[in-house]
């Protein structure tokens, strides 16, 4: 017989496990499939919201007007590489009404632009909308020179739409209202309202001369076919000036960085996760059906069919399958992509787009190949390495011939895959050293079970005696079905854990504190008069500081400072002495007697008790990285210089400090009692219900405290905030996902141990036991086993969370224990509840015989 | 001089002598404490007198003593400089130093209010009130100007640069018009903020103030 005939025949006969394995690989490849393309949908994004901070793919920016070699040098490279590129202005102005009483003037952030910006984002304008890319022509009207003026600014000056603005030397028409914008300044942030207008009233200003002060920029649109680090790199070679910044958009901001890696990082876990889990479903399902299988065989083996012809035959078999797998899932997704896209949108009420990239969808069809014939491989090897002699077995025979060695090429892979879907060896190594930590103390615990169980048996009923001995006397297989619905429950319940505190690290803990004003230079003075107004009028002040100006003389008596040589070559690179500099820098002091919600201490102990100078040196608490860059230990000696006056101070503490949370935190915080007295200024921040609130407070401050500014931050916050908003969402979905797969699998590896026990069943009810009582043994297996898995699951679920949290995220793992709680045992009583229906299916006079 | 001439031209008794010697002693006590004598000077002021971003040794209030004393004046020179302070601060920030000895006050406040675009008005009422306390607590005041960006508006500007003036001479007080002069603008002079000077930036600062403060010792 050929091998196409016998392939043919065999794989026919294998009806049942043939539909199974594609189910099984279908599910985890649409599984793999969404989360790759939502990865990607979410990363564009997430990516794109950065662009829109600095209106294109790249932006060269400088704070200094830059040369005219430099200015040709740029746009001939441009021009050279045929790519498009916009010209933006930042400078401070005061600004002024036209009509009305006294010109009232005020500080406005000017922002030129040329006629091609923005590539990216834009500015919704009051009754308008959204004036997105391209949409800008009005404002380069060469007729009537216009301005869009921010909201804050109409209102402080009291402008409307139509009025005169006096900008420098010209004269502009307030055409727009700005309600929103999508960029962000190159200073970080406004000290003033913003107004946009067109770079051809540049020069009619007059504003730009010899001393002004501004940020000149060229906002860079790319080809699709560009690559962007190559093109900052040339650029950089032809801009040796590192004053020059040149930034892609996510540099554009460190904390969307920041938030961009941490996304990378928990979607490849979880997708490896989803393929861990499909593979665990599949390994057990194959196992099962080899354990049928075995027979067959050895049939064919007893007829003369030699064993590699036999695994040339399976091998192929699972090719087949896993190909037919593929082209279903990969087709599935492809036509539901549009509609999930709707329906999650609809969901979470913000745009989700799902993306998939060839690259990614070449990676997870390899990954499904690969993965499944190095897992189930072995399998079958193994089977095959069965005697004939089995024939005559009356009981399903167990894969004993498979050695662990066979799983190393597969245990080299994951290894491999893992590295390559983290993107990092740390992560990987992270992810894949806790599981197989999680596995071994599983066996152990598992091994101490069975022990206890069989010591306590005599004390038990009959069915949970019989439920407990199986058990042990079944190690192996109990074991394998003990740690499929181990790991299965274990990632249900990291999933869960690792979401909260995501979650938490993003939104929920800032969401409703993060403040919208922030104020600072408020006086000494000026203080008690400040408190009692923000009382009476009872506004949701977040937090106030003292600030202290100081400067770090000494550490451990040991002069810091380091004098800089005024070489020429430093000032051509001078943002590369920054860490240098820090140790040279004045730094801001605060005291308190109670961290604010935002930090923690990470080392030593922190001191809020007034101390007394005069006996020892007061204690001090250092920001964590602050500390790394100056070198700083716990018990070393710190000496300041505070307006001439030095203060000894011993380091007792290092924080942890969230600067996202966006509240007023400082590198160094005294004891109380030692620099109440010294020249100080208070920072403080507000949160606010509505835009008439924020409008009385700006009012309320500029005519009781003129010299107190007052920063408006909430549209940089919810800039930022956006970001982490989408990644929450990102978050959500894809561990549902996840837990989706993750429930199929426990149910599939559910049913097929109980399937195998089915022969057990058969002879308890030929032994005379009740259906009722037959029924009783196997549910109650499996409660021991679903309860000692609900146990381990949420300890090592946890465990890995916290592992993962704290050495990857860089945070700490928030848990919610009602919560998790409720969806483990909620889980399990499912699970449970499944099974129970399958015993009452199988555990049945007509089935049993079947 | 009568004595002088009488040492020449008499010889005199051994008491006389006793006495020349202790006048001699004297002038010399005089000449001592009135030429050589120790001279706080307080440098009251932002992030230029702070020396943002170079080493404090660089900063001009530092870089003036050591002038000084090169020329043998024996100033001490505390640099009350404070990143991001307005003139708001100056008052409270004064009472501070005067806990110590100051002669000399150099009062370099008012930038950040002009860069914040504070009212004119209002920073002058503030630098009028650092100098009388100044005043009040016989410090001499010596009072470094500044001009604020083009960008910032010829109206503004100029209102700006009237300022100082007007105080130099409604309050009697000695006045250096732009200490940035030659530095602003100039890239090679800056950090790459384009606003505060480098190193060669705070020594050209630091001829000019040494030159201005040594006048008015």
């Amino acid at each position: 017989m050929s091998f196409l005939n016998f392939f043919v025949r065999d794989f026919k006969s294998d009806k049942s496990f043939n539909w199974f394995y594609l189910l099984c690989a279908s599910l985890g490849i649409v599984g793999l499939l969404l989360v790759e393309s939502f990865k990607g949908g979410i990363e564009e994004k997430v990516s794109k919201n950065a662009k829109n901070f600095i209106a294109s793919d790249l932006s060269v920016s400088s704070r200094r007007a830059l040369t005219l070699e430099e200015s040709v040098a740029i746009e001939n490279y441009l021009k050279k590489n045929k790519l498009n590129f916009a010209r933006w202005l930042e400078s401070y102005s005061l600004v002024s009404k036209t009509s009305g009483d006294a010109p009232l003037a005020k500080l406005a952030d000017l922002n030129f632009v040329s006629d091609e910006f923005p590539y990216y984002g834009g500015v919704v304008l009051e009754n308008v909308g959204l004036i997105g890319p391209g949409k800008w022509s009005k404002l380069h009207s060469s007729s009537t020179p216009y301005a869009w003026v921010s909201r804050d600014l109409s209102w402080e000056l009291g402008i409307k739409k139509g009025e005169q603005l006096k900008i420098g030397e010209l004269s502009f028409t307030v055409d727009g209202i700005i309600t929103e914008d999508k960029f962000s300044s190159f200073r970080g942030f406004n000290l003033a309202p913003k107004i946009f207008i067109s770079y051809n009233y540049l020069k009619k200003t007059e504003l730009i001369k010899f001393g002004s002060t501004a940020s000149y920029a060229y906002a860079i649109k790319l080809l699709p076919i560009n690559n962007l680090k190559k093109i900052q790199q040339e650029l950089r070679n032809l801009l040796p000036d590192k004053g020059i910044k040149i930034v892609g958009p996510e540099e554009s901001s460190e904390q969307i960085a920041r938030s961009l890696n941490i996304l990378s990082d928990y979607l490849a876990l979880i997708t490896l996760m989803t393929y861990l889990l499909s593979l665990v479903g599949l390994y057990y399902f194959t196992q099962h059906f080899l354990s049928k299988k075995i027979k067959t065989f050895s049939i064919y083996k007893a007829l003369g069919v030699k064993t590699s012809f036999l695994f040339k035959a399976s091998f192929v078999q699972l090719i087949v399958l896993t190909v037919v797998a593929i082209i279903v899932s990969t087709s599935t997704v492809h036509i539901s992509l549009p509609y999930l896209e709707g329906f999650f949108s609809g969901l979470v009420g913000e745009e989700i787009i799902f993306k998939l990239q060839y690259i990614s969808l070449i990676r997870i069809l390899a990954l499904s190949l690969g993965g499944s014939l190095l897992a189930l491989g072995p399998l079958f090897w193994g089977a095959l390495q069965t005697p004939v002699a089995t024939i005559f077995q009356d009981l399903p025979a167990e894969l004993k011939r498979i050695k662990f060695y066979y799983f190393l090429p597969l245990l080299i892979y994951i290894i491999l895959l893992t590295t390559l879907l983290a993107n990092s060896f740390k992560l990987g190594g992270y992810f894949l050293g806790t599981l197989a930590i999680i596995v071994c103390l599983a066996a152990t615990c598992f091994k101490l079970f069975t022990i206890l169980l069989d010591k306590m048996a005599e004390h038990f009923s009959f069915v949970s005696r019989h439920a407990s001995k199986t058990l042990s006397r079944y190690f192996t297989s109990s074991f394998t079905i003990f740690i499929c619905l181990l790991i299965g429950m274990t990632l249900t319940t990291f999933i869960f854990q690792i979401d909260n505190s995501l979650r938490h690290e993003f939104t929920e803990t800032y969401g409703n504190r993060r403040p919208d004003l922030f104020l600072f230079d408020l006086q000494d003075s000026q203080f008690e008069k400040f408190n009692e107004l923000v009382i009476s009028k009872k506004w949701h002040q977040t937090l106030l500081a003292p600030m202290i100006r100081g400067r770090l003389l000494k550490l451990n008596n040991e002069v810091l400072q380091k004098k800089i040589e005024p070489t020429s070559s430093q000032f051509s690179t001078r943002e590369d002495q920054d860490s240098e500099r820090m140790r040279n820098r004045g730094v801001n002091l605060s005291y308190r007697s109670n961290l604010s919600w935002s930090e923690k201490i990470v080392e030593g102990k922190f001191n809020g008790e007034k101390c007394n100078p005069n006996k020892a040196p007061c204690e001090i608490s250092l920001e964590q990285s602050y500390a790394a860059r100056i070198g700083a230990k716990i018990g070393d000696q710190l000496l300041f210089d505070i307006s001439g006056l030095s203060f000894p101070g011993i380091v007792t503490s290092f924080r942890e400090v969230k600067w996202i949370s966006f509240e007023p935190n400082f590198f160094i915080l005294f004891q109380p009692g030692v620099l109440e007295e010294a020249p100080k200024t208070y920072l403080a921040s507000f949160k606010v219900n509505s835009l008439e609130e924020k409008r009385f407070i700006f009012s309320s401050i500029a005519e009781s405290f003129p010299n107190v500014s007052l920063l408006d931050i909430s549209e940089l916050v919810k800039k930022i905030t956006t970001v982490f908003d989408l990644m929450a969402i990102a978050i959500k979905f894809i561990s549902l996902l996840s837990l989706l797969v993750a429930l199929v699998v426990l149910i599939s590896v559910s049913f097929n141990h109980l399937d195998l026990r089915k022969r057990e069943m058969t002879l308890f009810y030929m032994m005379g036991l009740k259906i009722k009582l037959i029924r009783k043994i196997y549910t109650r297996e499996f409660f021991l086993l679903i309860s000692l898995c609900i146990i381990l699951s949420l300890l090592f679920g946890s465990g890995l969370t916290i592992v993962l949290m704290k050495y990857v995220f860089d945070s700490d793992a928030f848990f919610s224990l009602p919560l998790i709680m409720s969806i483990m045992i909620g889980l399990g009583c499912f699970l449970y509840l499944i099974v129970t229906i399958r015993v009452f299916q199988l555990v049945k006079r007509k089935s049993l015989f079947n | 001089m009568r004595l002088i001439k009488g040492i020449i031209t008499k010889s005199l008794p051994i008491g006389n002598y006793m006495k020349f010697f202790l006048f001699l002693f004297f002038l010399n006590f005089i000449f001592i404490t009135t030429t050589i004598a120790s001279t706080n000077i307080l440098f009251l002021g932002d992030s230029l007198s702070e020396g943002q971003g170079v080493d404090e040794e660089q900063a001009f209030p530092r870089l003036v003593e050591k002038k000084l004393r090169e020329k043998k004046f024996d100033v001490a020179v505390t640099n009350g400089g404070v990143s991001g302070a307005t003139s708001a601060s100056g008052e409270s920030r004064l009472k501070w130093h005067l806990k110590q000895k100051t002669d000399i006050l150099v009062l370099e406040l008012g930038a950040n209010d002009g860069l914040r675009g504070l009212k004119i008005i209002e920073t002058e009422k503030n630098l009028r009130k650092i100098v009388q306390l100044a005043k009040k607590n016989h410090i001499k005041v010596l009072l470094l100007g500044l001009l604020m960006p083009p960008n910032y508006g010829i109206k503004y500007t100029k209102e700006f640069e009237s300022m100082y003036k007007r105080i130099s001479s409604v309050e009697k007080i000695p006045f250096l018009p732009f200490i940035l002069k030659d530095i602003a603008g100039i890239t090679e002079l800056n950090q790459a903020d384009g606003i505060h000077p480098n190193v060669r930036g705070h020594e050209i600062i630091a001829i000019r103030v040494s030159q201005f403060v040594e006048k008015n010792l």
